[in-house]
């Protein structure tokens, strides 16, 4: 790797807080958020409850915590009192499966986004938050240097190659309201990963891409 | 820039002054105004002008007040050296704004001046010196809590705002992940 980026460096990490909710929640009703807010599009989904011991939330002084560890897996997510919810995951392309290296696939981005975005919906839906509270969201994408835009689907990746990027790190950053949030959902994914696309030798996708990956995401159920 | 020198704060846009300094609603602030603001563009924007890759943390709310929307820009203050203005900025007339290598402060008249004479000098080095306390007394809550004690939150924290909360909160679990993925690698 002449970019001097180690492989499986990557990481998405998403943080997102109600600006004014104007109250807090216990570890319990954190819990039962958590579990409300899973989305059904993914086997894996963001912020998902385990049962198993070592993998299920655990109640901390300042709300739950749940820590997810794999051969090459790394989940991490927490949510805060005051509902402020902090995830981290390593890439789904840096694991052996994928079979690729030092690879962003885009696909696998828009679907990540969309759940960031449906997940963070659900979750302050399940903590009653008015759907007029204005939501912080950051969407940050780590370790990006040197690694090629790429696509999970073989055809596709072949079509894309020769697209590095020169950046490591790409954050989106905004505030939108809570019931906006849905119903804007496929403005505010181009906007976020619009930003992370370009910095792949100017990439944008047509909008027809968008549409395609975005509905094979909302029509997906596991 | 200044504000962040000065220990961080927030902007409310909006409103203007009449000559009895009372605030009315600026009507050049209709809505597709307002949407305009917005956290990305405007880091983007400000981070142009910051000198050596440096980042001032900012954050853009719309906060609804009898049926207008104002934007009000929350800043943070610098957590390791003061901010540099990265380069020139001429006004319209043709005059200096921003100078490259001046050290900006918002000052106790809350007005944006260059750092000049020992009042503005002192007042950085006390954020500074507050950023450091914060750093030793978080490292300190770390290392008791890892021995199962906790330290007592200073009086000026009990009352903290819940976002200042907030962003400690992400600030510590930032460090926190990065620490453990570390680990993991």
């Amino acid at each position: 790797m002449s970019d001097g980026v180690v492989a499986g460096n990557g990481y998405l990490e998403v943080v997102h807080y109600p600006v004014n909710a104007g109250r807090t929640w216990d570890q319990v009703q954190l819990l039962e958020a958590a579990r409300k807010s899973k989305c059904r599009n993914t086997g894996w989904p963001i912020g998902v409850v385990l049962s198993s011991p070592d993998k299920a939330p655990k109640p901390v002084h300042d709300g739950i915590h749940a820590s997810i560890r794999g051969e090459s897996d790394f989940d991490d997510w927490s949510l805060e009192k005051h509902g402020a919810f902090h995830f981290v995951r390593r890439y789904e392309e840096d694991s052996e499966w994928s079979g690729v290296k030092n690879a962003l696939f885009f696909n696998t981005r828009i679907w990540r986004v969309a759940e960031v975005f449906l997940h963070c919906a659900k979750l302050y839906q399940a903590l009653d938050v008015s759907l007029t509270t204005e939501i912080s969201i950051e969407v940050a994408h780590h370790g990006l240097k040197g690694r090629d835009l790429s696509s999970s689907g073989p055809i596709q990746a072949l079509m894309m190659s020769g697209r590095k990027c020169k950046t490591d790190s790409c954050t989106w950053k905004n505030t939108v309201q809570l019931g906006l949030i849905e119903p804007n959902l496929e403005s505010l994914i181009k906007d976020a990963l619009g930003e992370l696309f370009i910095l792949f030798e100017f990439w944008q996708p047509e909008e027809k891409v968008w549409k395609q990956v975005l509905n094979e995401f909302l029509t997906s159920r596991i | 820039m200044g504000l962040a020198n000065a220990g961080g704060g927030y902007i409310v846009i909006g409103f203007k002054e009449d000559a009895k300094k009372k605030l009315h609603p600026d009507p050049a602030l209709d809505g597709p105004v307002a949407q305009s603001y917005e956290t990305t563009r405007l880091c983007q924007s400000v981070d142009s002008f910051m000198a050596g890759g440096q980042r001032i943390e900012l954050q853009v709310y719309k906060i609804e007040l009898k049926n207008r929307l104002y934007p009000v820009v929350s800043i943070q203050e610098f957590k390791v050296s003061p901010f540099f203005c990265g380069k020139d900025f001429l006004g319209s007339k043709g005059q200096l704004i921003l100078k490259e290598g001046a050290i900006y402060i918002r000052d106790q008249a809350a007005k944006t001046t260059v750092i000049a004479g020992p009042v503005h000098w002192n007042q950085l080095l006390k954020v500074a010196v507050l950023q450091k306390q914060e750093e030793f007394l978080q490292q300190l809550r770390l290392l008791l809590g890892d021995m199962g004690l906790t330290l007592p939150a200073l009086k000026a924290q009990r009352k903290a705002h819940p976002l200042n909360e907030v962003h400690q909160w992400i600030e510590r679990e930032r460090k926190r992940v990065k620490q453990e993925m570390d680990e993991f690698k």
